[in-house]
């Protein structure tokens, strides 16, 4: 029987580099925030991958291109890492 | 275009904490740099940095590239890069140093960028904040246009072990910012050791007792009215090791204020206009304590 192997990504790394690959940020934008953002006056999502569906495709090309999804074993389907 | 016009022009590069879960800190920022007529750009492609520590570490050749594909945003634009964040200023100044002394890493990096049309070519400087505040804005022209000052306010700065590593002279002008708009600097014994984030995905007891605790704990001792920083992520450390480690018999009540809250206070921002509710450790002594100097 095949032993199960970890994945590549240590536990602690792993929400953060889902992150990258999913939203093109390690950090996540939080409702309250945007709530929060947008009661400042500013726009509520940040001038960035946070607001462009575009830009996060262009970094998940850049992402395949140099087979750092292959390599932790990221599972595009379901937008997580293989554990 | 003047050279001294477009010195007065900058594309901001927020990083992802500081509009994510400081966006007080993007509010004061955009308050003061208009108030010191500074020009923001907004970089609307800019994707993570990315972060120089899960990044770096489980993909070098990606954090490069992605680093490069943020700065060749400037390049094409013909614009300069600031930054507020240590970790942001780390990533970018370390792959612009990267790809400017080794081409066969900038052929790399450019191979996958002229597929967006786009290139690195080295050609835009990237600022720390002290920087643009200090060298460009000027100390003269802050002086000049404060309204207010902290009159005496007994600031601990937080450097954050990347300014300190990487370029001393940030250290100097970051003293001299909080002197010009009034603050006392208390420095403490622990001033260079480092809040604790990059220990935090490894041994979070560690971080938070090893490095945050032992900071806070000579900060108070210190005497401090507030910590001064920069650095969203130490911000965010500070704040949230407070919470962990306040009991009944032990409360951690320090403020944490960012240089650019304090300045857009100095500049006449109002607390609820730059949200200064919204941190984590409240601020109101502080913030209460500069509204009434003059």
């Amino acid at each position: 029987m095949k032993k199960k192997l970890p994945s590549p990504v240590p536990p602690p790394f792993q929400a953060a580099i889902t992150n990258l690959i999913n939203q093109g940020q390690i950090q996540s934008l939080l409702d309250f925030w945007i709530d929060e953002r947008a009661g400042l006056g500013l726009p509520d999502r940040p001038p960035s991958a946070y607001s462009s569906e575009k830009v996060v495709q262009q970094a998940q090309e850049i992402i395949k291109e140099l087979g750092f999804d292959k390599r932790i074993k990221f599972d595009w389907r379901e937008k997580r890492l293989r554990t | 275009m003047s050279i001294q016009q477009k010195c007065k022009t900058i594309m901001m590069f927020w990083g992802c904490m500081i509009p994510t879960v400081e966006p007080y800190v993007e509010k004061a920022t955009r308050y003061s740099l208009e108030k010191l007529d500074v020009k923001i750009i907004e970089m609307y492609e800019a994707t993570c940095c990315p972060d120089p520590e899960i990044s770096r570490t489980m993909g070098i050749d990606l954090w490069r590239t992605l680093a490069g594909r943020n700065i060749s945003i400037a390049n094409m634009s013909k614009n300069n890069i600031c930054t507020i964040c240590n970790g942001c200023f780390d990533t970018l100044t370390k792959v612009d140093s990267e790809l400017r002394e080794d081409p066969r890493l900038s052929e790399n990096v450019n191979n996958v960028l002229k597929r967006y049309g786009m290139e690195y070519d080295g050609s835009s400087r990237i600022y720390h904040m002290i920087e643009l505040l200090h060298d460009t804005v000027g100390v003269d022209k802050l002086k000049s246009v404060i309204d207010r000052d902290l009159s005496g306010l007994k600031c601990a700065p937080q450097y954050g072990c990347r300014i300190l590593r990487e370029k001393s002279d940030l250290k100097v002008k970051f003293d001299r910012l909080i002197t010009l708009i009034g603050g006392e600097i208390i420095h403490t014994k622990t001033e260079r050791l480092c809040c604790g984030v990059p220990a935090m995905y490894s041994n979070p007891d560690f971080a938070l007792h090893q490095r945050a605790e032992v900071k806070l704990e000579d900060i108070r001792e210190a005497g401090a009215d507030c910590i001064v920083l920069f650095c969203p992520a130490c911000a965010e450390r500070f704040e949230r090791a407070e919470m962990a480690l306040t009991t009944e018999d032990n409360e951690f009540n320090i403020s944490v204020l960012n240089y650019l809250e304090l300045l857009a206070l100095c500049l006449g921002a109002l607390p609820e206009e730059i949200g200064t509710h919204l941190h984590r450790v409240p601020v109101d002594q502080v913030v209460g304590r500069i509204l009434k100097a003059k």
